[in-house]
């Protein structure tokens, strides 16, 4: 129960209050309103979707990128036949397999480290795209 | 949980997944205590209609962040108390509240004048009154009296302690008095 210091037992203000009536908005509103709600959720969308992309696009060359430049600055020579006709930024990258020995318990773990990541980023698209779902009518 | 916060959720949850049709039921739910509220702060209808529309856009932005701890309308009045209040200031309307020198006065409750009058001129001295206050204490006292809201909640709503919301209410409350018997007595 609503009390407060030194409330009087016959509040006629709270009486009052109570033959205040609800006053309804104008016709349009609620339409222009949700009208406005809609255009934020799909504002919303289009920038969850961009930033998602700017994610994806940011991996990618974070992938590529790292590898390049580390090998660039290990010193690594362009000598390879297999690097013409390729973009001269990916050129480091084809040097530097020219003088690895690979071991295949190496690519094994590498590889088997990225398909993990497709997989938990597929999942999670999933898992997402089922909570986006909306529920049915009771 | 009550039955009204439970629809509450249930909608809410739909909102939250993606079911933007779901927030009518929000919007048709709350909009006329809202713009009752804002009505009595401001004078302007249409004011008070861009003021309540302002308030659900926070709440369909915001609402990812309600966590279903709280009541989901003492949330609602916290955005909306908040809202009201920034927006008056960007709005810049102006208010001419008394200045505050109740804490000289003695305790004064409306005289028994106020049941001789009918509705409609109760209510008209009232809204004149209620603009004569400030708007949080304006907003404060509907919250209290119309909406019905406890002190614990009115403390959440306007993140004030309770005991000030007590003093406050107080304070309102005969500040309210006052002018009523005022303009009753003339």
């Amino acid at each position: 129960m609503n009390t407060i210091n030194k409330q009087p037992a016959n509040d006629r203000l709270r009486d009052l209050f109570r033959e205040i009536p609800l006053e309804s908005p104008s016709e349009d509103f609620t339409k222009k309103l949700i009208s406005r709600i809609e255009k934020e959720a799909a504002r919303e969308k289009k920038q969850k979707e961009w930033l998602s992309m700017a994610w994806i696009f940011s991996g990618v060359i974070g992938i590529l990128g790292i590898p390049a430049t580390i090998f660039y600055f290990m010193g690594f020579n362009v000598t390879s036949e297999i690097s013409q006709g390729f973009p001269k930024f990916l050129l480091p990258l084809f040097s530097a397999f020219k003088g690895l020995r690979i071991d295949s318990s190496v690519v094994m773990l590498g590889g088997t480290i990225l398909a993990l990541l497709i997989l938990d980023t597929l999942l999670r698209k999933m898992i997402n795209k089922r909570k986006e779902k909306p529920v049915e009518h009771v | 949980m009550d039955m009204k916060n439970f629809s509450d959720l249930f909608y809410i949850r739909r909102v939250k997944a993606g079911d933007v049709q779901a927030f009518s039921y929000i919007v048709s739910h709350y909009q006329r205590m809202i713009l009752t509220t804002v009505l009595k702060i401001v004078d302007n209808r249409e004011d008070a209609e861009d003021i309540t529309q302002e308030v659900f856009i926070k709440v369909f932005k915001s609402l990812s962040q309600f966590k279903e701890e709280s009541e989901f309308s003492t949330w609602l009045y916290r955005i909306a108390y908040n809202t009201t209040l920034s927006e008056l200031r960007r709005k810049k309307i102006i208010f001419h509240s008394l200045e505050d020198h109740s804490y000289h006065l003695q305790d004064e409750e409306l005289c028994d004048e106020i049941d001789t009058l009918g509705k409609e001129e109760k209510m008209q001295y009232l809204d004149e009154a209620m603009k004569r206050l400030s708007p949080d204490e304006a907003f404060l006292i509907t919250l209290f009296y119309l909406n019905d809201q406890s002190i614990d909640e009115i403390s959440r709503i306007t993140s004030l302690t309770v005991a000030n919301v007590k003093v406050k209410l107080h304070r309102t409350r005969k500040k309210l008095a006052i002018e009523m018997n005022k303009l009753m007595a003339q």
